[in-house]
């Protein structure tokens, strides 16, 4: 995969690479044992800036952030913001059954089921849309996964709202 | 003025009539086990019997016309044994036969002899066994010294007691009597009576009464001698089998003899003896205690009252059960009142009784109204358990004929389209909410895909470019 990383010129050089023997940039949050390694990594860190080794965690975020910003495509922001909604309305439903009760309770199922298994399909649509993993996927265009999301999307929902009677 | 007295006179004949026709339930047949030397000492009683309509047939044991059965029926309604000197009543008259005229539904009384001379025929005594009644052996007597009769008598063998009384729950059909407080005379052995729930004494000696062997401690009774004392020694005792045939033992048949039916000594007063002896004889041979259910209704609220007695029902949904009672009185059913402190039940059971509940009564049905009996109504939730369940009206008390009624019925659980729907239970609007909000969030999400994609492919064709 590092290979194929490197071969091909993608829209992020970067790719967080558990292989690799040079802390990335996230990864120097977690591990600031492995900073102090050699650090002439220079295609890694160029692009995200200046960050030194023994930089603050908040410091470490705000440039998660930025880099996040300035790097992740429209579209999986977009499916990153349906993601967090997707999130917050079942946390939503699941803090409801558990305060109020579970009476009708495949109402509970089909609810929280639906924002669960909404969650999944739009992950998966994340994965095969990502232009990183497009080595990975490459049987499979942008436009077949989106159809298929759509597809199992639309199977989601019927069967939820006959669960929920 | 002759208005009313041709009214008056009216009303007498009505009532005359009425009681010439007032007769038993099981019929007017009646056998008397009497021999002649005893026949004066019961004038009286036969006498009121036959006004009651009873058609008395006077037979000595001895008799050879004497059957209690022709063809496998029974030839009788009622039967009374009188006391008498045999020691056996002959071929006929086993307690086989006696048993089997019951079993037929048939009534008994025997009256014991009041003198401890006196001799039980053993067919008696063994009838008396099978149903759980014990009666002493000769030479028994009841005393009491501490409540004399007659003051000159010596033995004090004559007891006098009250009316009987019973709990609360039980209905009282002993004092019947215009005088409510009259005393009654008992001279005789008594009895003592097992513990079937189908025995009932009727009337118990007073507490410092005892039966004791006249013949082995005519001086004083010690333990041994004594048959039983207090509450203990019954003097008449009921049995009703349980088809309601009734055998009534009276321990002491000078209690319903016309030398009884005289003043008492001690207090200057009619005795109650001869009122007494009719409501022992109403009962033994159902002029009184005796129920009838009229009618039986239930109906569920899946269908309202417009399908009665239906044999399926729904779990969870209201059943209306009434039952509708009536009790005999001598010549007529009137409406039946369970006493105050009794309650009459409803179960409704498979295997177990999932509800008892008290029947109560309602002046009017929502359905019927009746004239001449009460209606008991009760209304309830099916249990949530689906099967056969049987609506039971058991009620069984004593000197009442029994009244055990059962409808087997099904119920049965909803249906795949009678559940609530969803949107129907408020708890699950924030989960329908919920997936609409996916569903709408989603559609957006699409919206908002499709129009942002070309942007993107357009820049990273351009860059491939």
């Amino acid at each position: 995969m590092a290979r194929k990383n490197a071969n091909s010129s993608t829209p992020r050089p970067t790719t967080p690479e558990p292989s690799s023997v040079r802390p990335t940039t996230p990864n120097t949050e977690a591990a600031p044992k492995s900073a102090p390694a050699p650090a002439p990594s220079a295609p890694s860190s160029s692009s995200i800036g200046n960050l030194k080794a023994n930089s603050s965690p908040i410091d470490v975020a705000n440039a998660i952030w930025v880099k996040y910003i300035k790097e992740t495509p429209q579209r999986t922001k977009l499916i990153d913001v349906f993601m967090v909604f997707l999130v917050a309305v079942g946390a939503v439903q699941f803090l409801y059954c558990v305060l109020a009760g579970n009476y009708p309770f495949n109402a509970f199922l089909a609810g929280f089921s639906a924002t669960v298994g909404q969650f999944v399909l739009t992950a998966s649509l994340r994965i095969q849309t990502n232009p990183a993993n497009k080595t990975e996927f490459s049987s499979v265009s942008p436009e077949r996964a989106f159809a298929d999301f759509v597809f199992g999307s639309l199977i989601l929902h019927f069967f939820c709202v006959n669960f929920i009677n | 003025m002759t208005r009313l007295r041709l009214r008056s006179l009216f009303v007498a004949l009505v009532s005359l009539v009425s009681l010439s026709q007032s007769i038993s339930l099981t019929g007017p047949r009646t056998l008397l086990i009497l021999e002649d030397d005893t026949k004066g000492q019961f004038l009286t009683l036969i006498s009121d019997l036959e006004a009651r309509g009873f058609k008395t047939d006077i037979l000595s044991a001895k008799s050879e016309s004497l059957s209690l059965f022709k063809h496998e029926e029974r030839v009788y309604d009622n039967i009374i044994v009188f006391p008498t000197k045999l020691k056996g009543l002959g071929p006929n008259l086993q307690s086989s036969s006696f048993l089997k005229h019951a079993a037929n539904g048939g009534n008994i009384l025997v009256l014991l002899p009041s003198s401890p001379e006196g001799t039980i025929p053993t067919s008696i005594s063994e009838l008396a066994t099978q149903v759980d009644v014990f009666l002493p052996p000769k030479g028994f007597s009841a005393v009491s010294h501490f409540d004399l009769a007659d003051p000159i008598e010596p033995e004090h063998s004559t007891l006098v007691l009250d009316l009987p009384k019973f709990p609360s729950d039980t209905k009282n059909y002993f004092n019947t009597g215009e005088n409510p407080s009259a005393k009654l005379l008992f001279q005789g052995p008594g009895l003592a009576i097992g513990g079937s729930p189908l025995v009932q004494p009727i009337l118990t000696a007073p507490r410092f009464a005892y039966s004791y062997d006249t013949k082995e401690a005519s001086a004083n009774a010690d333990d041994e001698n004594v048959f039983a004392a207090g509450k203990q020694l019954v003097l008449v005792a009921g049995v009703q089998t349980r088809h309601n045939a009734r055998i009534t033992f009276v321990g002491g048949a000078d209690m319903l003899a016309d030398k009884s039916f005289t003043k008492i000594a001690k207090t200057n007063e009619m005795s109650g003896n001869r009122a007494f002896a009719k409501d022992v004889t109403a009962w033994t041979f159902k002029e009184t205690g005796v129920l009838r259910v009229d009618m039986i209704e239930h109906w569920g609220q899946e269908f309202g009252p417009s399908v009665i007695n239906g044999d399926i029902y729904r779990v969870k949904h209201d059943v209306t059960y009434s039952i509708a009672l009536s009790e005999y009185s001598y010549d007529h059913f009137h409406p039946f009142t369970v006493p105050e402190t009794d309650s009459l039940q409803l179960e409704f059971t498979m295997l177990d009784p999932y509800y008892r509940i008290p029947l109560l009564s309602s002046s009017s049905s929502p359905l019927t109204a009746r004239k001449n009996s009460t209606i008991y109504t009760t209304t309830f939730k099916t249990p949530d358990q689906h099967g056969q369940f049987t609506f039971i009206v058991n009620y069984k008390r004593p000197f009442l004929s029994n009244v055990h009624e059962k409808k087997a019925v099904t119920v049965r659980h909803f249906a795949h389209n009678e559940w609530t729907r969803s949107w129907g239970i408020s708890g699950s609007w924030p989960w329908i909410a919920g997936i609409w909000v996916v569903v709408v969030g989603w559609v957006g999400f699409v919206a908002v895909w499709l129009w942002s994609k070309p942007v993107v492919e357009g820049k990273s064709g351009k860059k491939k470019q």
